[in-house]
């Protein structure tokens, strides 16, 4: 690896638990010699999906519409790890940070291939990054955690992530358990 | 409409809208039973919703007075699309002006995805289902299509029982979950035969020798 990471930041107005868990991740790829780029996704013009397939029989790899959606889906295949921030909405990412995930459909092939039973689109590029996914509440429930657990476990396999972990806060969260939950994390993720 | 009508009202989550969309086609094929008992149907875009406040007031108005909200959309990577997403958490904050406590609508979703196993939509139906709850809504269940949604017969059927079971206000059948979920044909069909089509699109696009481009390609 060469130790270059993406951090999409997906808040959806001020948040402090984007400031918090942005800077006690930004902290620990630091002290492991990580080249950071953080991207806050709603400072960005990113258009939705609008689902027309171009980007793989028009344009094959690049989104036809022209904006920094573009700019994420190169940054996310030029990098080894990514890190999404979101507050979990219905148990999901963030409209900032989906759209921006929607818009990354270009770094996969068109092609099916079946993983586990599963049809899935096969790979377009040789590497593709780690997750990491970093989800906060107001209050944890079992659903939203647990819905939260399988979509980054199920976006590792559309998006040929080597590997995936999530984390699930509650904003009450102090600092110093935020901070080793965040760094052990992290530390799963890129492990070999 | 008048008062005494039963009221449904359709969000189209695609961004190919309430005309030309699979979802608004299926959806269709649900409201069609509907229309006919004299429901009345409303239709809105979640994405136009999110640009005209207009639209969106006319959209909250229009809820407000629902026996029947039908969420239609496709699967973009394991969840909503994200104006789907955002719209439902808008919705949040104009809760107060769409529920009443006594008679709260039921809601469903309808979702279709480009793999041939409805299952897929599994996470997605699960965060529409918090959002109903959120809301205060009576979850009525969410049906999921694979193959992007390709209305078969048998489809077409199952959700005409959807339609009867909302006009007959009684609990979504489960013949109909058995029936959408049942792959329309086998996997390693649907992966040659999905393939083929992507290379004679691509080859009538005059980018058949393309489709395998890395333009992002690590040096």
């Amino acid at each position: 690896m060469d130790n270059k990471a993406l951090i999409l930041d997906g808040r959806i107005g001020e948040d402090a638990m984007a400031e918090r868990s942005l800077g006690f991740a930004k902290a620990w790829l630091a002290t492991q010699d990580w080249d950071v780029t953080t991207l806050e996704l709603r400072e960005l013009d990113i258009a939705p999906c609008v689902g027309c397939f171009g980007c793989w029989i028009k344009t094959p790899g690049i989104c036809v519409i022209d904006d920094a959606g573009r700019d994420v889906a190169q940054a996310i295949v030029e990098s080894d790890l990514v890190v999404y921030l979101t507050p979990i909405l219905f148990g999901g990412y963030s409209y900032e940070l989906k759209k921006a995930v929607d818009r990354s459909i270009p770094i996969i092939s068109p092609f099916f291939r079946r993983v586990k039973g599963e049809v899935h689109h096969k790979k377009r590029y040789a590497r593709y990054p780690r997750v990491l996914a970093l989800g906060w509440l107001e209050r944890v429930t079992v659903d939203e955690e647990d819905i939260f657990q399988t979509v980054a476990q199920r976006n590792a396999i559309n998006m040929h992530a080597p590997k995936a972990v999530a984390e699930v806060f509650k904003i009450s969260e102090d600092d110093e358990t935020m901070k080793r939950r965040i760094e052990r994390a992290l530390s799963e993720v890129v492990e070999s | 409409m008048n008062e005494s009508q039963s009221h449904v009202v359709v969000l189209i989550g695609s961004p190919k809208g309430v005309e030309k969309s699979s979802s608004a086609k299926l959806a269709r094929a649900i409201t069609n039973g509907l229309e006919s008992a004299k429901w009345a149907c409303e239709w809105f875009h979640t994405h136009r919703v999110l640009q005209s406040q207009e639209d969106w007031e006319a959209m909250v108005v229009s809820m407000s007075r629902a026996d029947v909200i039908l969420l239609a959309a496709p699967l973009y990577v394991d969840g909503l699309p994200a104006p789907v997403i955002e719209t439902l958490h808008r919705l949040l904050d104009a809760r107060n002006m769409i529920v009443s406590e006594e008679d709260p609508p039921r809601m469903l979703s309808l979702l279709n995805c480009g793999f041939v196993e409805a299952e897929q939509n599994h996470t997605a139906q699960m965060m529409v289902r918090i959002f109903s709850d959120d809301m205060g809504f009576q979850w009525s269940g969410g049906i999921s299509l694979g193959a992007g949604g390709t209305m078969t017969k048998r489809i077409r059927a199952a959700l005409e029982m959807v339609s009867e079971a909302l006009r007959d206000d009684v609990l979504i059948p489960d013949a109909v979950a058995i029936t959408t979920t049942a792959p329309i044909m086998r996997p390693w069909l649907y992966v040659l035969g999905g393939n083929f089509m992507w290379r004679r699109r691509a080859k009538a696009n005059g980018v058949r020798d393309q489709l395998k481009a890395q333009p992002y390609k690590r040096v």
